[in-house]
């Protein structure tokens, strides 16, 4: 008979949700994790193009698969459903938000954001979330890594832009111990992992987007999720949360569906979803920014004293994806490889980063950071089996690729991305550039007709996008590059990887839905620990901030518990 | 044996969640888009009596739409009550209601009670039509419908425990209005004329009423 009463039910197990099982369950508390997708153990994680479709979210449809794509009005947005959340499909880049941008503006004043906490609060909660996902600069050193042709290419070129370059964090494992480096050997751990696998030392496949294969990547299964279950923590899988509601004895029941999963495989599609109901003295909502708003919106029936903020401080934090092509003629330059080869090393590797006025260093505008954007050898195959008329282009140009000002979609994309990222007609090779930054939080995530939309003004943040690409153009110009803003400009606006807010931080209720430790105003016990209580753009990579700010609130709800 | 009549009213506005009052609710509302949408059945069971206290068979059934409650939701139980006397406690104004009450079970299941009062009299004969069209709808968190039903303005403040979830204002449209018109139903054709009748009998007094108070005022 499975328990049906925690202490603490967590809905999800992204960066929020992990971080609290382990902190709530290594305390002593019976926690229940829900998890919507599936566990990823080594070697599971799907690369044929031909059932891409199946690599999504999407229930109704009969599919359980890890990309988890949102389309709004103008705005789409991707995250991963598995256990680990967006761990399993990110860059693996942490990076602590930058002192200045802890924004505090007046927000009855016209201002956006206002940061509850400071760097200087969540710099032990840095410390001890590092300890845990033990980051990593990339080993350029030594070699095969130091034949990283991005790598050095963005060094190269975004020095000559004047820029400064660094090897941010990596939470990836690429030697054993002070061991040298060396791809593919046995990680050695201390305890095994909840998959009770071996895991290999990165072996550069390029592939961390589309979740590691080898085990490489310290992803939060292999990290806070296996921790938290050795301490006792019940991690359930194929269990997404409907809805709850507030119990008159206190606490809260929580209701949610089984989905028919089989172990790693594919769905089981003869048995159907079962529904469940269990109960917890306290509810930690970490479903990600979108799930974690939308699973509020959606029970605000429930709850007549949640705050009017919510829905509010919605960002995509800067997000701008552009393309740099290398020409096949350009001239020989020493400092430069000969050819750009974006499928050799962990998809990101390098950053730099662009001051902002609030650096109050002579900096000026909204600054953010570039990182090279590497992808795996297969998407550009994939693409070209998507370019052709099918099923899964069918459900992109539906769900995924309308014209950014959502009129329709642009059917041409899937073919000229296709083009624009296999190998064959770019001799020279592509770089791709991400940046992300200190953009305008004034997106208002809001149900329509049931479903979440957003609205968002693209306007506020339009000199901000400006410079980044500004920027971007000028890495490339340095790269003896074209700058490849077309068909890509489409994507530039479209896609997210980083939504933030909904559930904005504050320090009362007309400011926030939560307080600094992630508990919903009026509603004791309640809490929301994830993206969602960003009251702004992270700016730099968010994880590392969201992991930070959740061991904070693990605190604060253990030391409650202690004193109360 | 008594004899009943049915028609249809469609009403439609805007309403805030975490409002309070109706008139910022709706203007809330409007700006964020959120609306609702009810087209309710009014039934009414005895067309000699549906304005006497207590009233207990003018049942309400239909749906309520809103775009921040998803799907269409069906009334689950439903009462409408004609010309509830209430005396304001600070104006001293006597004004006549029509208070509709609505259970309903949202997407997931969770219930919620919508109170809905058009106001009549207590002010001049111009605002008839206004009056008359305009609903104050208010959302309560929870089955309360045993306690909000038959309960005046003057005292809706004072039952234990109501958690206001959301407030707007939506009304019946001119058209609309003329679509009500045709959709009364009745067994015997009489019933309409005299339900009829006793409604302008009971708007018209209502408007005497205020209009007599006005003078006493002066
Ligand atoms: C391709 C890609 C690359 C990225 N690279 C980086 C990077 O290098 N560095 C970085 O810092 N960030 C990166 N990010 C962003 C990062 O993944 C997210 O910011 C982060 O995962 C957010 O954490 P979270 O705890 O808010 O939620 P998530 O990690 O999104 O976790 C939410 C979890 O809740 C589950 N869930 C949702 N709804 C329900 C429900 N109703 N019931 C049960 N479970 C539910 C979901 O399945 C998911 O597992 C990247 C993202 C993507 C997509
Ligand atoms: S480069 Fe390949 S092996 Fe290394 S972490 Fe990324 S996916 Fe894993």
């Amino acid at each position: 008979m499975n328990q049906t009463h925690f202490d603490t039910v967590i809905v999800g197990s992204g960066f929020g949700g992990s971080v609290m099982a382990y902190r709530l369950a290594e305390a002593g508390r019976e926690v229940c994790l829900l998890e919507k997708g599936k566990a990823y153990p080594p070697g599971s994680f799907p690369r044929s193009p031909y059932n891409a479709h199946d690599n999504f979210w999407d229930p109704k449809e009969g599919r359980y698969g890890l990309f988890d794509l949102w389309s709004f009005h103008r705005i789409h947005a991707l995250v991963a459903s598995g256990l680990g959340g967006g761990s399993l499909v990110y860059a693996n880049v942490l990076v602590r938000k930058d002192e200045a941008w802890f924004v505090n503006e007046n927000l009855s004043q016209g201002g956006y954001e206002n940061w509850p906490v400071t760097r200087a609060d969540l710099e032990p909660h840095y410390d001890r979330v590092e300890q845990v996902l033990s980051p990593k600069p990339y080993p350029f050193e030594f070699a095969p890594y130091s034949g990283t042709s991005k790598t050095q290419a963005f060094w190269t070129a975004t020095k000559r832009a004047g820029l400064e370059p660094f090897f941010p964090g990596l939470a990836v494992t690429f030697a054993n111990g002070d061991a040298a480096p060396v791809p593919g050997e046995p990680i050695h751990e201390a305890e095994p992992n909840l998959h009770g696998r071996t895991r290999l030392t990165c072996r550069l496949c390029g592939e961390c987007d589309v979740g590691c294969n080898y085990g490489s990547k310290n992803t939060l299964d292999y990290t806070y999720l296996s921790a938290a279950a050795r301490c006792g923590a019940e991690l359930r899988t194929g269990c997404e949360v409907k809805s709850f509601a507030p119990r008159d004895v206190g606490g809260y029941t929580v209701t949610y569906v089984e989905h028919p999963l089989t172990a790693a495989g594919p769905a089981d599609e003869s048995a159907p979803s079962t529904s469940h109901t269990v109960t917890a003295d306290r509810l930690v909502l970490s479903a990600g920014a979108l799930g974690s708003t939308y699973l509020l919106l959606k029970n605000r029936i429930a709850f007549p004293r949640l705050s009017r903020r919510l829905g509010t401080c919605f960002s995509g934090n800067g997000d701008l994806l552009t393309f740099v092509r290398k020409r096949p003629n350009a001239q020989a330059d020493p400092e430069m490889p000969a050819v750009i080869d974006p499928t050799f090393g962990p998809v990101i590797t390098s950053a730099a980063r662009v001051g902002d006025a609030l650096d109050g260093d002579g900096s000026s505008g909204r600054g953010f950071y570039l990182e090279d954007a590497g992808f795996p050898a297969h998407l550009a195959w994939a693409l070209q089996v998507m370019a052709a008329p099918g099923p899964l282009l069918t459900l992109l140009s539906q769900r995924f690729l309308w014209d950014w000002t959502g009129k329709g979609a642009d059917p041409r994309l899937p073919s000229q991305l296709a083009r624009m990222l296999s190998g064959n007609t770019l001799a020279g090779g592509v770089l791709p550039l991400l940046g992300m930054g200190h953009d305008v939080p004034d997106g208002r995530l809001r149900l329509r007709a049931g479903r979440l939309d957003v609205d968002w003004n693209r306007r506020a943040s339009k000199d901000y996008f400006k410079r980044a690409r500004a920027t971007s153009q000028r890495v490339a110009q340095e790269l003896g590059a074209t700058f490849a803003d077309n068909p890509i400009r489409y994507l530039n606006r479209l896609v997210t990887v980083h939504p933030l807010g909904g559930c904005p931080m504050g320090r009362n209720e007309e400011e926030g839905v939560v307080d600094s430790y992630g508990e919903v105003f009026n509603y004791p016990d309640l809490c929301v620990v994830d993206g969602a209580m960003m009251p702004g753009p992270v700016g730099a990579n968010p994880s590392l901030t969201i992991a930070a700010l959740a061991d904070r609130c693990a605190d604060r709800l253990l030391e409650k518990r202690r004193r109360g | 044996m008594k004899a009943g009549l049915t028609f249809t009213e469609t009403l439609q506005g805007h309403l805030s969640f975490g409002e309070h009052d109706p008139q910022r609710g709706a203007l809330r509302g409007t700006q964020e888009g959120n609306k609702i949408f009810c087209h309710l059945e009014v039934n009414v069971g005895d067309v000699e009596r549906f304005y006497l206290p207590p009233q207990p068979d003018n049942a309400l059934s239909g749906w309520v739409y809103s775009s921040a409650l998803g799907k269409r939701l069906p009334v689950a139980r439903g009462n409408l009550r004609f010309f509830v006397k209430d005396k304001s406690a600070t104006t001293g104004v006597v004004t006549y209601q029509l208070r509709y009450c609505l259970l309903l079970f949202d997407e997931l299941g969770h219930p919620l009670t919508v109170v809905g009062v058009k106001t009549i009299g207590g002010s001049h004969l111009g605002r008839l039509w206004k009056d008359a069209t305009t609903v104050r709808i208010h959302l309560y968190k929870g089955d309360r419908f045993a306690d909000v039903a038959g309960v005046s303005d003057a005292h809706i403040g004072h039952v234990q425990g109501l958690e206001t979830l959301a407030a707007g204002v939506i009304s019946v449209r001119p058209l609309a209005f003329l679509r009500q018109l045709t959709t009364l139903r009745a067994a015997d054709p009489r019933s309409v004329v005299r339900f009829g009748g006793l409604f302008m009998k009971r708007l018209l007094g209502a408007y005497a009423l205020g209009a007599r108070a006005d003078r006493g005022a002066r």
